[in-house]
């Protein structure tokens, strides 16, 4: 059996080593009027124009099918372009789904070996609820309020907040990003440039928010998303056949116009009481800055040698004012230790890489970095005690802890080239991490990797790769975990000891002009030996496989199909007291497993039938995952009932037909088909069946609806949109 | 940008061509009688002296300029003109050099035998080989971290993704029509998870893999193409969730979005990389509610599983600036 693995990988080098693709002597002449204008530099003006109507309907969630982007029904103008080329300016304007919600231009200006400039302007819409409600009015950017009736009912006990539910208003929440950007480049001479990037991003809209009261009294909020985020990079940089040189400094600021979120407790009219405030505050996300000065140098020796290195210094900051510690007046102030954050970060990090090919056969390279993210930050005292959720007064609260790390990384690779189109290469790596007040004071992690790589090859394609990991913490901090109640065996699995091994293989094979197949694979085995609770195991399968069928250059059908397997396993201790906490039998686990399915076709039928170009697309995807609770034996747990499964699909289907009435005028028809489904335990209608829902505390039973959401929640949906498009290019 | 000057066989070139391109518009009747009635050698003398009297400068030895080339390799022209490879007018591109054979090499003793002398032929040479050409000129910029890269270790070349004479993408010059179709011929577990119902606005096409990595290397991990983290990256546009902070969650700050968030997409909202409360129970065990079975008996009353989980009450997970903001349930 060896042997026979043996034989066919050498016939498959073999193979891989003596095929290569073969270009065409000639090319075929161009026939579309815009890319024969671009391929001319005569300064004929040439562009597109695509106008056209559309239709869209929408049964179920029209928010998660318009996520991204504005498909609303009416008149629309998309991909329009206008563009000149001469020897010695290119300019090129283009708008996409202009007026719509997700519209965007571009402007691309070049002065031929001088200036290229690019002007951006981009609208992200994020659609995220339409069914949305809530009983607050926002009488201030960022102050809720809720009808003073309201509160007193419920506060006397006359009514709950579920006997409001009618009164709550619907409302569309959204964000949308407006970004503005300009990118310039400057070519002082052949070898000198200076960029310039300026971007500038703001934020509109609103999200879901959690504001508790306590676990028991639970409120979410639109918050207000009223934010402004500038950047600023600049690099001067030299460069010629030997080596290069570039000095930068970035900066960015990111500023909140809404600093604060003030809300009625529904609960509670008044007067403050402690555990039950009226109201409450809390600071949303504060204004920074960070700046870099970076340099970055790189120079070819002999041997095909190259050695580049990067050093960049920074410095994130935020300073903005702080909050009392509750707006809850039947609290006694409690003095802030400082007035402001003066949260400071200064990072530093090195990068070199050493890369050769000494002959033609055999190539290194070598790359160390070096990170360091150091918290300059003043520990936050809390001497004075804190205030809970804006209740109750915390005598015992402890200081703030910052999370500095230093990490260094060395990789080296060695590649054979074995035949020409195919190398083979085996690496290694160490990757060295010092933390502050994580569990580990410092882990170390080293990495072994083989891998094939055949590409250049008319036949064949092949990657693969197998690479294995062993992570180990040192000095383990045990106080980390006791001082917050934690389980003594608990191990964060993002610093946690950890074995992997990953492997993945891709194939491409084209037999013949006209057919070909694609297959890849990909396993992944992830072990955490020394965790006794949390995460345990994680594993994933990954498969595909697919073939493209090109009989001419008339027809192009490809499909593709694929299947994943994702599993893990944690395991937790049901502990409501110190003793329980040290008895393994109330151990239990979470067992995951997900399965992916998914298949993807697509048909291009291009001027088989006279003047026509038709395009046929398919996507399915299905998901379904599982949760299984385990109880170890003798367990005195009561059984639990397990979760239904969560489970989404998706399926989309596009046709679209163009026919050429003119060289210059084309008439379309398009006919997109999206379909969506979804069960999920958590955030399906059945289980958020209004916005009034019951909280419970462990093992208590229901007593109130406490719990005031906004109704964003997770369901399916139907749509079909229709298209009818002119499109004119000249 | 693009990478470059992997010009497939024939190629890159016909760099003068664009400079001359009403020339050769203007002569192409004779080109094309020379070319049907003589040997290819002829046809290339005969340009070569077109060439020679509309271009006062020597051409270096062996060297017999891009109208030459395009005697006999059609359409090759064209390719070139529309990149910016072929902008004359730029002293960085092969246009402005030799043309075609800035890249492919002298072509004087191919043109006089064609069939047994062979320029350098881009679809017979290894990647690395490949490569080389290409980074003769593409060796800063975006282009500067290339050598050591993943991807450059890896075998893949420049002409891997791009195609400088035939691309089939609106920029970039890829091998295929968008970004996302080139990166996922190799990435292949990428693709289902654009489809989930969290994502990025990728399959939108409000942002491509370009948008976060730089495939021709990076000074920040995996490819990533701003900034010095993976968390420096990702608050590019989540900048709110940038900090510093007053209060920090371990394994947030200082350490990656991606323990928590899987970036390609999940079917968890927010993208986490695993449902709540399960994600926050792989860390957090300590008594009451984090180490509680939260089962099918309690998904309509607890407000620990339904809806958005822990994260209902501990909305300031990303760290807070708030003084009683230690436990995350006051931004």
């Amino acid at each position: 059996m060896r042997s026979n693995i043996g034989i066919a990988a050498a016939l498959v080098l073999v193979f891989a080593g003596t095929a290569r693709a073969q270009d065409p002597s000639t090319l075929p002449a161009l026939t579309d009027p815009v890319e024969i204008a671009r391929s001319e530099t005569t300064g004929k003006v040439y562009g597109s124009l695509d106008i056209g109507g559309r239709v869209t309907q929408v049964d179920g969630d029209e928010a998660r099918f318009q996520r991204y982007r504005d498909l609303r029904g009416g008149v629309y103008g998309n991909n329009m372009l206008i563009g000149r080329r001469t020897e010695e300016w290119n300019f090129e304007a283009q708008a996409w789904n202009t007026g719509y919600r997700d519209q965007r231009y571009q402007l691309d200006l070049q002065r031929v070996g001088r200036l290229s400039a690019t002007f951006l302007w981009d609208q992200i819409p994020m659609f995220i609820s339409r069914d949305t409600r809530t009983l607050y009015t926002q009488t201030a950017p960022g102050v809720f309020r809720i009808e003073d009736s309201i509160q007193q009912e419920i506060q006397g006990g006359t009514r709950t907040l579920r006997n409001y539910e009618d009164q709550a208003t619907r409302f569309d929440m959204r964000t949308t990003r407006y970004l503005g950007q300009a990118d310039v480049k400057f070519n002082f001479d052949r070898s000198t440039d200076l960029t310039l990037k300026v971007r500038n991003t703001t934020r509109e809209g609103a999200i879901p928010f959690g504001a508790t009261f306590g676990f028991n009294n639970a409120v979410e909020l639109p918050v207000p998303v009223d934010t402004r985020h500038t950047e600023l990079q600049t690099a001067l940089e030299w460069g010629n056949e030997t080596g290069m040189l570039r000095l930068g400094w970035d900066g960015s600021t990111f500023h909140n116009n809404v600093e604060s979120v003030t809300w009625d407790n529904p609960l509670r009219y008044g007067p403050d009481i402690s555990g039950t405030p009226s109201q409450g505050r809390m600071s949303l996300w504060p204004g920074n800055t960070l700046t870099y000065l970076h340099g970055t140098g790189a120079v070819s020796l002999a041997g095909r040698t190259r050695l580049t290195g990067y050093v960049a210094l920074g410095q994130g900051r935020s300073n903005e004012d702080l909050l009392p510690f509750t707006i809850n007046t039947a609290i006694a102030p409690v003095a802030l230790a400082r007035p402001t954050a003066e949260a400071e970060n200064q990072m530093m990090i090195a990068q070199f890489t050493l890369g050769a090919r000494p002959v033609r056969q055999l190539s290194f390279n070598a790359k160390y970095r070096y990170a360091d993210v150091d918290v300059q930050t003043p520990v936050f005292e809390r001497k004075g005690g804190s205030v809970a959720y804006d209740s109750s007064f915390n005598a015992s609260a402890g200081p703030s802890e910052y999370h500095s790390v230093k990490r260094a990384t060395f990789d080296a690779d060695a590649a054979f080239q074995i035949v020409p189109t195919t190398s083979v290469k085996v690496g290694f790596s160490h990757l060295a991490s010092d933390y502050t007040y994580r569990i580990w004071e410092k882990t170390a992690e080293n990495v072994f990797r083989v891998s094939v790589d055949t590409t250049s090859n008319q036949y064949l394609m092949l990657r693969g790769v197998y690479e294995n990991r062993t992570r180990e913490g040192e000095h383990f901090d045990a106080d980390v975990l006791v001082e917050v109640g934690e389980l003594a065996d608990m191990r964060h699995y993002d610093v946690a000891d950890r074995n992997r091994q990953r492997f993945t293989l891709i194939a491409n094979v084209m037999p013949g002009g006209i057919f070909g197949l694609t297959a890849s694979a990909g396993v992944g085995r992830d072990e955490y030996p020394s965790s006794g609770a949390g995460l345990q195991s994680y594993d994933s399968d990954q498969y595909s496989a697919g073939f493209t069928v090109t009989p001419d250059d008339r027809y192009n059908l490809t499909a593709s199909y694929g299947w994943e397997r994702y599993q893990s396993l944690q395991r937790s201790r049901a502990a409501t007291t110190a003793a329980d906490q040290v008895n393994p039998l109330r151990n239990w686990t979470t067992d995951y497993e997900g399965r992916v399915n998914f298949l993807e076709a697509a048909l291009d039928i291009d001027r088989a039938i006279e003047r026509t170009v038709i395009r046929l697309s398919a996507d399915w995807n299905r998901s379904n995952d599982t949760y299984l609770y385990g109880l170890v034996t003798g367990s005195p747990l009561a059984v639990p009932e397990q979760l239904p499964a969560v489970k989404n699909q998706l399926l989309r289907g596009e046709v679209d037909v163009t026919y050429e009435l003119t060289r210059n005028l084309r008439f379309g028809v398009a006919y997109w088909y999206d379909d969506y489904d979804v069960q999920d335990f958590a955030l399906g209608p059945t289980t958020l069946s209004g916005i009034a829902l019951p909280v419970i505390q462990e093992g208590q039973p229901v007593v109130a609806t406490n719990a005031l959401l906004l109704g964003y929640l997770y369901r399916p949906y139907t749509a079909h949109a229709g298209f009818l498009k002119l499109t004119y290019l000249w | 940008m693009n990478i470059a000057a992997a010009l497939l066989f024939s190629g890159a070139l016909v760099a003068t061509v664009a400079r001359t391109a009403p020339v050769a518009a203007a002569s192409a009747p004779p080109t094309k009688a020379i070319a049907a009635t003589a040997s290819p050698a002829d046809a290339v003398a005969a340009r070569a002296d077109e060439a020679a009297q509309a271009a006062p400068a020597t051409p270096q030895k062996g060297y017999i300029g891009a109208e030459a080339c395009a005697t006999c390799h059609e359409g090759y022209a064209a390719s070139i003109t529309a990149s910016k490879h072929g902008q004359t007018k730029d002293a960085r591109t092969p246009a402005a050099a030799q043309g075609c054979e800035t890249c492919h090499g002298p072509g004087e003793a191919h043109a006089s035998d064609p069939e047994k002398v062979k320029p350098k032929q881009f679809d017979k040479l290894s990647a690395k080989a490949i490569t080389d050409t290409c980074v003769t000129c593409h060796n800063r910029g975006p282009h500067a971290q290339w050598k050591g890269s993943q991807h450059e270790s890896r075998n893949v070349s420049c002409v891997s993704c791009h195609s400088i004479h035939q691309p089939k993408s609106a920029k970039a010059q890829l091998k295929t029509a968008n970004q996302q179709l080139q990166c996922m011929s190799c990435h292949r577990d990428k693709v289902a998870k654009l489809d989930r119902s969290g994502h990025m606005p990728v399959r939108e096409g409000k942002m491509e893999c370009t948008s976060c990595h730089n495939p021709h290397g990076s000074t920040n991990v995996r490819l990533l193409k701003a900034g010095n983290s993976i968390n420096e990256s990702c608050a590019t546009c989540h900048t709110e969730k940038r900090g510093p902070f007053l209060f920090e969650h371990a394994g947030i700050s200082g350490e990656s979005c991606a323990t928590c968030h899987d970036p390609h997409g999940s079917n968890n909202d927010r993208m986490l990389v695993a449902k709540l409360p399960f994600l926050c129970q792989r860390c957090h065990n300590h008594t009451r509610h984090p180490s509680t079975i939260y089962d099918n008996k309690v998904a309509g009353t607890s407000n620990r599983l339904y809806s958005r989980s822990c994260v209902s009450c501990h909305s300031a997970i990303h760290g807070s600036n708030h003084p009683a903001g230690s436990t995350f349930l006051r931004q």
